[in-house]
C-alpha cells in the first residue's frame, strides 16, 4: 500500500530519514518548477527552493496532517516568495491582492474543451510566446496558475495555501489562463 | 465550484521544458534532513533509553517488594541446600561494597538484634504504596511471568527459605536506588522464583481445600475411617473435627460413627 505524503511526513517527524527522501523525491520537481517559474533569476529560485525544504525539515515536529501535505509545502513556498518580493522592493507588483480588473479588460472564459483542438502539438514559437506570457503574468495570477497546473491543487487548496479567498483565486486562474491562451493563439 | 480550465493551455504548459533542482541541491537538502533527524531525535526515541532503564528499575523493585511481602512464610523453611545455592547474593555483594559487613559475619557478643537499616523500610513502604498500591491483586496473582517456572512442588509443605531473603531486599533497593540496575536485575530473577514458588504452594493448599469441599460426606467419612483403621487416630480426629465443622448439619449414621470415632 503506497504511503501518503502525510504518512511520510509524520514518519519523518518520528525520525525516519528515508521517509523524507521518498517525500522529497515525490515533490521536488513540482516545487522547484513552481518556484523557478515564479522568479526570473535561477539563483533566487534555488535559494527559495532550498529554504522551503529547510523550513519543512525544521517544522517537522509541528506538522499536523490537518491539510494535505502539498497545501502545506506550497504555503511555505508562497510565504518565501512573498518575503523575497518584499525584500527586493517589488511591492509595485504585489503577489497578494491587486485588482484583477486593473490588469485589463475582462476576457471571455475559455470555451467548452470538447470544441478545442487541445491535442494539437504546439509549435516552438507558440511555446516561446506561452513561456514569455507566463513570465509576464502578474505574480498573483501566475502563482495561482502554477499552483493549479504544476502543483495540481484545487481552487480551495490554492486559497488555503495563499491565504486568499476562493473567488479571488478562481478569478486569478481565469485571467491567467485567458492571457496564456491568447499568447498561444498568437 | 466550477474551476476554470483550458486544456490547450494545460497541454502547452506540460510541453514547457522540464526543470528540476540541481543534484547538489538535492544532496544538501537530504543531508540536512538526515542531520536533523540524527541530531534531534523525535520525542518517542528521545525517551526510549530513560524509559527502558526506569522500567528495569521498577521491575526490580516490584519483585523485591513481592519477596518482602512473603517473607514470613518463606522463612518457615526452605532447604538449606537450595538456599545456599540460590541466595549467595547478599554476602557476595556486601563484601565488595565494603560498607556494611553481613550480619552473620559480625561476632556474636553484641546483643544488638541486628535490625534492618533504619531508613530502608520506610522508603520501601512509601514506594510500594505509591507505585504498586493500585494493583495489589494482580501483582499477587502473577508477579513476574518472565522467570523460568520452579520445579514441581513436593507433596509436603515446601521447605524453609533461608534467612538471606531479608538482606536481599534492602540490598536490591539500595543498589537500584544508586543506579546499579544490573545488580538489581541479578537479584530480581531469584526473588521472583521464590515469590513464585510461594504462590504455587499457596495455590496447592487452596486446591486441596477446594478438593475437600468438593468431596462427598461419605467419601470423607470413608477416608477418616481408613485413617482410624490404620491407627492414625490424631489425624482421624482432626479430620473428623474438620468434617463436623464443615458440615455442622450432617448427621453421621451409627454405622459410620463406629468407624470414625475414637474408641
Amino acid at each position: 500500500m503506497p504511503e501518503t505524503d502525510e504518512q511520510l511526513m509524520l514518519a519523518f517527524a518520528q525520525g525516519d530519514a528515508g521517509a523524507f527522501d521518498r517525500l522529497y523525491a515525490r515533490h521536488k520537481g513540482t516545487v522547484y518548477r513552481f518556484v523557478a517559474r515564479s522568479l526570473p533569476a535561477k539563483a533566487d529560485a534555488e535559494e527559495i527552493f532550498q529554504e522551503v525544504w529547510m523550513k519543512a525539515i525544521e517544522a517537522r515536529g509541528r506538522y499536523e496532517p490537518r491539510a494535505k501535505f502539498t497545501t502545506w509545502i506550497y504555503a511555505i513556498a508562497h510565504n518565501r516568495l512573498v518575503d523575497l518580493w518584499r525584500k527586493k522592493g517589488l511591492s509595485v507588483v504585489p503577489l497578494d491582492g491587486g485588482s484583477e480588473e486593473d490588469d485589463g479588460p475582462p476576457i471571455d472564459p475559455p470555451g467548452n474543451p470538447a470544441d478545442e483542438p487541445f491535442a494539437q502539438v504546439s509549435t516552438k514559437e507558440a511555446l516561446e510566446r506561452f513561456a514569455a506570457a507566463l513570465a509576464a503574468l502578474p505574480p498573483a495570477q501566475r502563482e495561482a496558475f502554477l499552483l493549479k497546473e504544476e502543483a495540481e491543487l484545487s481552487i480551495a487548496e490554492i486559497a488555503q495555501a495563499t491565504g486568499a479567498n476562493e473567488e479571488a483565486v478562481k478569478s486569478r486562474v481565469r485571467y491567467a489562463t485567458a492571457k496564456l491562451r491568447e499568447a498561444l493563439d498568437g | 465550484m466550477a474551476e476554470p480550465r483550458d486544456d490547450r493551455v494545460s497541454a502547452a504548459y506540460r510541453e514547457l521544458p522540464g526543470e528540476g533542482p540541481p543534484p547538489a541541491l538535492d544532496a544538501a537538502i537530504q543531508a540536512a534532513a538526515r542531520r536533523a533527524v540524527g541530531s534531534k531525535p523525535a520525542a518517542g526515541r528521545r525517551w526510549q533509553k530513560p524509559l527502558s532503564i526506569a522500567a528495569v528499575f521498577m521491575l526490580a523493585i516490584a519483585v523485591t517488594l513481592q519477596v518482602e511481602r512473603h517473607k514470613p512464610v518463606v522463612e518457615d523453611g526452605a532447604p538449606v541446600s537450595a538456599g545456599s545455592a540460590e541466595y549467595p547474593v547478599p554476602q557476595q555483594q556486601a563484601a565488595p561494597a565494603g560498607e556494611v559487613p553481613p550480619v552473620q559475619a559480625v561476632p556474636a557478643p553484641a546483643p544488638k538484634p541486628a535490625p534492618a537499616p533504619p531508613l530502608a523500610p520506610a522508603p520501601m513502604e512509601k514506594m510500594e504504596k505509591k507505585a504498586f498500591a493500585p494493583e495489589p491483586p494482580r501483582s499477587e496473582a502473577a508477579p513476574v511471568a518472565t522467570p523460568p517456572a520452579p520445579p514441581p512442588m513436593p507433596a509436603a509443605p515446601p521447605p524453609p527459605t533461608p534467612a538471606p531473603a531479608a538482606p536481599a531486599a534492602p540490598i536490591a533497593m539500595e543498589r537500584a536506588a544508586s543506579g546499579a540496575t544490573a545488580d538489581a536485575m541479578r537479584i530480581a530473577p531469584q526473588a521472583a522464583r521464590r515469590a513464585k514458588s510461594e504462590l504455587a504452594r499457596e495455590a496447592t493448599t487452596q486446591e486441596r481445600k477446594m478438593a475437600e469441599a468438593m468431596e462427598t460426606p461419605e467419601r470423607r467419612l470413608e477416608r477418616i475411617a481408613d485413617l482410624r483403621a490404620k491407627g492414625l487416630h490424631d489425624e482421624a480426629d482432626r479430620e473428623l473435627e474438620a468434617f463436623r465443622r464443615d458440615l455442622p448439619g450432617y448427621r453421621i449414621g451409627e454405622e459410620w460413627l463406629r468407624k470414625v470415632e475414637r474408641r
